[in-house]
């Protein structure tokens, strides 16, 4: 779903195209898995978690934010070195998830996603006794 | 990473002019061509400025930093921000995690930032929300903008 070669730092259409008038960031991410779960951590600065919204549909996990200009556009800048726009991210992920049971939370401008792993693929320990 | 910035002119032609060919440059010689860059930015963090009657801001995207990882100082023109590698954990996973994206800044920074004129440092006002850094600087007496009244005889 890239449309655009560097949508960390250019703003981009998104892939489907929003009624709203506007453009998208790319949000940087850390994805990890562990035994248990996959855990996505994604910067997303500016935003609270009432403006994000983050759904999860057949594998797909989809994150998108609002974030609210800080600035009006009169404002007189000495340096401009990064914009402000909403930001938005897809992910097809491969793992049996647990839907039910996923979790978020936003801290100091990143959202801590913990996607656990469905029951049937997490590696079960098996004390095998020998005799 | 200590990076230097030139004295903020809006409108310095030297200084538009340098800040193209940083930018000619980073297109044509991606930092990604000399090795894996996890950065958002060349530069980290990035900064807009802007400026006021009598003040200056600053602000920064820092997400993943709490208020005690970063230090402010200033010194005449000259704002210092410098960050401590995060609390929040992220780089503190157990070894068998397996990572499958790791594009978060992972390094302490320090950058530097000239402004145009002094400010007085004991009302300097720093705050973070949300991972937005924004600092305020207020000018000194002698660099706020003066109006002056044209009398008439």
């Amino acid at each position: 779903m890239e449309t655009c070669a560097n949508q960390q730092t250019t703003c981009c259409e998104r892939p489907h195209e929003a009624t709203r008038e506007g453009c998208f960031y790319k949000p940087v991410v850390d994805i990890y898995e562990t035994d248990e779960a996959l855990v996505v951590q994604a910067e997303l600065p500016g935003t609270s978690p009432e403006s994000v919204s983050l759904q999860f549909d057949r594998g797909t996990l989809t994150l998108e934010a609002t974030v609210a200009p800080r600035q009006t556009e009169k404002t007189n800048y000495l340096l401009r070195e990064y914009g402000v726009a909403n930001f938005y991210r897809q992910f097809a992920v491969q793992q049996e998830i647990d839907a039910e049971h996923i979790a978020a939370h936003y801290k100091n401008g990143v959202l801590h996603i913990l996607l656990p792993k469905a029951p049937a693929i997490r590696p079960k320990k098996v004390d095998v006794r020998i005799t | 990473m200590k990076m230097m910035l030139p004295t903020l002119h809006k409108n310095d032609p030297i200084n538009l002019l340098r800040r193209e060919m940083d930018c000619l440059f980073e297109d044509f010689f991606p930092k990604s061509a000399w090795g894996p860059s996890r950065q958002r930015q060349v530069t980290y963090p990035a900064f807009n400025a802007w400026e006021k009657d009598h003040e200056y801001f600053v602000e920064a995207e820092c997400p993943g930093y709490a208020i005690g990882d970063l230090e402010i100082s200033v010194i005449g023109n000259q704002l210092t921000i410098a960050g401590k590698s995060s609390q929040d954990g992220k780089n503190q996973q157990a070894p068998n995690d397996l990572y499958h994206r790791r594009e978060r800044s992972q390094r302490s920074f320090q950058r530097v930032l000239t402004l145009p004129s002094e400010v007085d440092a004991t009302k300097v006002d720093a705050s973070l929300k949300d991972g937005v850094l924004t600092i305020k600087l207020p000018k000194t007496e002698a660099a706020k903008p003066r109006k002056i009244t044209v009398k008439s005889h």
